[in-house]
């Protein structure tokens, strides 16, 4: 847990709805709030219509957001224009889910890792050369690859090459948007460990966003979890597993299947399915499949509370 | 035993070139037993399933070996002979539920069709028994005018599953039944088949990459590796007492939820190409347990403690 | 990822709306489309107008002769309305066609052109759609066959006889049928209309091509749904390989066809021309061309009109056939 308090996210009521008919509005991201320490790793988890990648990239701006705030290094960055945005994305970088996809086909692997430098004048070809062969050590590939193209790859080395770029231009935060989910395991511990390890070397700050909890435990010092587009809970990653408060959350982490065949928590099966956040009016978004749902429940949508030190949660249960 | 498979190969004949993805699989079940078989994608796993059924796609050939099922060898089976097999000696639920159903038909009509295939009913009787299943997976009746499209992924499967035990199988086969959906809606599912797997006695298969759900319905694992079978065993010994040098790097490599400090330790080289097949163990290129019969030729099942299989040489002699 | 999930959004939307909705949903969208074919029409129409004002050629001169009056022509003009100015023209036009149901009198009778049209449209809509029945009968099974037998020889002759489907000329089709059938062997008359003897060659002529193009689409289109997943479970349940096909995988190969057939009809009512000529065969067709030589600009409009309300009438009834098809689809 790294010992920086300075708050490098501050994410403040942050909004974004999809207009899918007339009238009809999808709530994605509904009034979601949380703070990144600098070099913590937020976790950000949900399952379908939690909203966590359309929050990734709100926080970003690849989405713009409808309303509310994200305050990068203490500034608004939702108030930049776009040549300031576009300089401060040096320092804003992400990491998409399925590497080969992302990757451009027709560009080998130095090309694409170049590709950031040369967009921002990184400088003359020996400078670039260089730091290419900086990040490519830095992330595991070897030389032999800078020819190759992204077809010829795996999906780890993929993956390692759309790390190498993000952390091209020396950014000091990097959303990572379900990076393993697309790798097989052991791909997966690779990439994991990468970006552990570069977390602590080059002290990067990580919006993490999975549905793979036992993933997600593993990386993060934070967890934040997410339902229909809303805070369920807040708390650092040990406190939310040992003693998770909203029902929400008791459910998901009874439902992670685990290795340990003794340890095994008791399964909270949940009724019905994940429905769509489309025209929410008030009251909790998880009322309908609450095991311990209430009648307030259903009327007044409960706010994010601090019940314990650092650890939030919004439900009726505590007030 | 209700089925015996024995030394099975299965290839794919691309223009690009041949794809061995099944290589000598061995494993076999007892009657009301239920089989996890476990591996990372492109091990051979659905292939296999596939091939009980004769499912297989054009490109798909059966080049060796015997499935026996109730002593009747299904690889030499005709096909109106295995017509009447499916959907009601053995049947099938396949992997992506979103596009597993006709989207022309109604639920009611899709389930009433296997009824009506297989037992000598009235359109009536067959609709009935479609309803009563629904029931029985926790689909309300008022649901069974419904198209495909105007259900959720976790609906669709728990649909399937209807399908699947309308006519009361011996066996049950379930391909990755649960990576498409949410790990909510997944211990739905898996509650589900536990529970109806209990009223029916069948006997079943699992197949899926993810090591944690095993546990939930298997009583025995085979572990899969580029086509064959590397261990197999029950549950209690395969999972605290991996032998195969891979199950022990699947189970270093996995994070778990019960065990957040767990350092994870990748798999050293790449996954297997299933055009090159290397003589030998086709686990020796990656082992780092690897002496000199490795590379002659493919071990054989050694028994590491009573019903526990391992095919490595730490535990055999050569050949 | 989002994308998929606001259509998921989406179509949940619309199942939620409920059952009820659904047919007067339809009839609501059915209802706009009728009530947008009629600025439909105006705007062809006046494209219709301003083409015959611009092109070169005088029906006043045409009707008359080369050795006409001056004076002559002039009366022409006046008494068919030519000289006015050409929204007078279109007014008078409309006017004449809304509260007389009167598309005028042909240039070249002098018959009112309501009657060409009654006279010709039966028998170009009985050749068109004796046309395109063959097609879709042949099409579908051959299409089906050949898809699901892929690679075999079948598909290979079906290749071969779809390319020259579609590269034939039809007037050669025609004269070579013309030569074989009916010089040589007598079977069936060259020319002419009247009897089931008459319709057989040009319609076998005409469906050539939709044949051509219906079969390629059959069997693309069957090719995509045989490898889909529900068609394994159709398997996997104990199906029969015919039951498979004609059940399961037809019903949804057979929604892009839906389009094409809609398209190759209102290709052949209007445009059946050239076998019309070949086969001289009164029908609307030969009639806007042989109109069109002479400026015979009341039967041209009237043609046109007629051809243009069948088009939308034809198109918005396959859009409304979509819905018995695929439930997906819901207006």
């Amino acid at each position: 847990m790294s010992l920086h308090r300075k708050k490098k996210i501050e994410v403040r009521n942050l909004k974004k709805y999809f207009e899918i008919a007339k009238s009809t509005f999808v709530h994605a991201v509904d009034d979601i709030s949380f703070d990144i320490m600098e070099g913590e790793i937020l976790g950000l988890v949900g399952e379908s219509g939690s909203g966590k990648t359309t929050a990734g990239r709100s926080v970003l701006r690849l989405i713009e957001p409808d309303s509310g705030e994200v305050l990068f290094d203490g500034q608004n960055i939702l108030d930049f224009d776009h040549h300031e945005m576009k300089r401060r994305r040096r320092d804003l970088q992400i990491i998409f889910q399925d590497p080969v996809s992302v990757l451009n086909p027709r560009k080998n692997v130095f090309q694409l890792i170049s590709e950031p430098l040369r967009i921002h004048q990184y400088g003359g070809r020996k400078a670039i050369r260089e730091r290419v062969c900086y990040l490519a050590e830095k992330v595991g590939l070897s030389g032999e690859i800078m020819s190759c193209y992204p077809h010829e790859l795996d999906g780890g080395r993929c993956q390692r090459v759309g790390i190498a770029r993000a952390i091209a231009l020396d950014p000091s935060f990097i959303v990572c948007d379900e990076p393993v989910s697309a790798l097989d395991v052991s791909e997966q511990a690779q990439v994991l460990n990468l970006l552990e390890q570069l977390s602590t070397e080059l002290n990067l700050t990580y919006l993490f966003i999975s549905h793979d909890l036992s993933v997600v435990r593993r990386l993060s010092h934070r967890i934040v979890v997410l339902y229909l587009g809303m805070v369920m809970e807040t708390a650092s990653a040990k406190e939310l597993f040992d003693t998770p408060l909203h029902p929400y959350t008791r459910a998901l982490l009874s439902a992670v299947p685990t290795l340990n065949i003794d340890k095994r928590r008791e399964r909270i099966i949940l009724k019905g399915d994940v429905p769509t956040p489309i025209n929410f009016g008030e009251g909790c978004r998880f009322f309908r499949r609450c095991p311990q749902a209430m009648e307030v429940c259903g009327g007044v949508t409960p706010l994010l509370k601090e019940k314990n030190t650092s650890h939030f949660v919004a439900c009726h249960l505590y007030k | 035993m209700i089925l015996e498979v024995r030394d099975l190969a299965v290839e794919y004949r691309t223009l690009e070139g041949i794809v061995y993805a099944v290589n000598g699989m061995d494993f076999e079940l007892q009657k009301g037993h239920s089989l996890g078989i476990v591996g990372e994608t492109g091990a051979g796993k659905t292939t296999m399933a596939l091939s009980i059924l004769r499912l297989l796609p054009r490109q798909g050939v059966i080049t060796r070996g015997r499935i026996l099922f109730e002593k009747e060898d299904l690889v030499k089976a005709k096909e109106k002979d295995l017509q009447k097999i499916r959907g009601d000696k053995i049947s099938m639920v396949f992997q992506d539920p979103m596009s597993s159903l006709n989207p022309v038909f109604t639920v009611k009509q899709q389930i009433a069709e296997v009824v009506k295939i297989h037992r000598q009913v009235s359109n009536k009787e067959a609709d009935d028994r479609a309803i009563e299943m629904l029931r029985a997976v926790g689909i309300s009746e008022d649901r069974a005018d419904n198209y495909p499209h105007e259900f959720s992924g976790g609906m669709i499967q728990r649909v399937m599953i209807a399908i699947a035990l309308s006519c009361q199988p011996k066996l049950l086969i379930l391909d990755e039944p649960t990576t498409a959906l949410d790990v909510t809606i997944q211990a739905q599912v898996l509650d589900l088949v536990k529970r109806l797997r209990a009223e029916f006695s069948t006997s079943m298969i699992l197949i899926t990459h993810d090591l944690g759900i095993v546990p939930e319905i298997c009583d025995e694992v085979a572990v899969v590796y580029s086509g064959r079978v590397v261990e197999k065993g029950g549950i209690g010994d395969v999972y605290k007492d991996p032998r195969h040098p891979y199950t022990e790097g699947l189970f270093n490599c996995v994070p778990d939820i019960e065990d957040p400090d767990k350092k994870l330790i990748p798999i050293s080289g790449l996954s297997p190409s299933s055009r090159l097949i290397p003589p030998g163990c086709p686990f020796h290129p990656r082992c780092k347990d690897r002496f000199d019969p490795c590379d002659k030729s493919a071990p054989r099942f050694a028994e590491v403690s009573p019903g526990h299989y391992a095919a490595c040489y730490k535990y055999r002699e050569c050949c | 990822m989002t994308w998929l999930k606001f259509c998921e959004a989406e179509r949940k939307v619309w199942s939620m709306a409920g059952r009820k909705n659904q047919s007067s949903g339809t009839l609501k969208y059915a209802i706009k489309r009728i009530l947008m074919i009629f600025p439909l029409l105006f705007m062809i129409m006046s494209v219709v107008f301003i083409m015959l004002h611009f092109a070169p050629g005088d029906p006043a001169i045409l009707m008359l002769g080369p050795e006409a009056t001056q004076e002559k022509i002039l009366h022409i003009r006046q008494e068919l309305g030519l000289d006015n100015p050409l929204h007078i023209q279109y007014w008078d036009f409309v006017k004449k066609l809304v509260l007389e149901g009167d598309l005028g009198n042909s240039y070249q009778s002098g018959r009112p052109v309501v009657s060409e049209i009654a006279r010709t449209l039966p028998i170009s809509a009985q050749l068109a759609v004796t046309a395109l029945t063959i097609s879709i009968v042949v099409s579908l099974l051959i299409g089906v066959i050949s898809a699901v037998r892929q690679y075999s020889m079948i598909d290979l002759f079906t290749k071969i006889f779809l390319m020259i489907g579609v590269s034939m000329p039809v007037f050669w089709l025609g004269l070579v049928f013309i030569v074989i059938f009916s010089l040589k062997l007598g079977w069936f008359p060259s020319s002419g209309w009247g009897t089931f003897r008459h319709l057989v060659l040009p319609a076998v002529t005409l469906a050539a091509y939709p044949t051509a193009a219906l079969t390629r689409l059959t069997r693309s289109s069957m090719l995509e749904v045989i490898r889909q997943d529900y068609i394994r479970t159709a398997r996997s349940k104990g199906l029969s390989e015919g039951a498979t096909i004609f059940k399961h995988a037809l019903k949804n190969a057979f929604i892009p066809v839906i389009t094409m057939i809609g398209v190759e009809l209102t290709i052949l009512i209007g445009g059946s021309i050239l076998t019309e000529t070949v086969f001289a065969i009164p029908g609307l067709g030969r009639m806007t061309v042989t109109a069109v030589f002479a400026r015979d600009y009341a039967v041209i409009r009237g043609s046109i009109l007629t051809v243009a309300t069948l088009v939308a009438i034809i198109n918005l009834m396959v859009d409304l056939s979509y819905t018995l098809f695929d439930p997906r689809i819901r207006y």
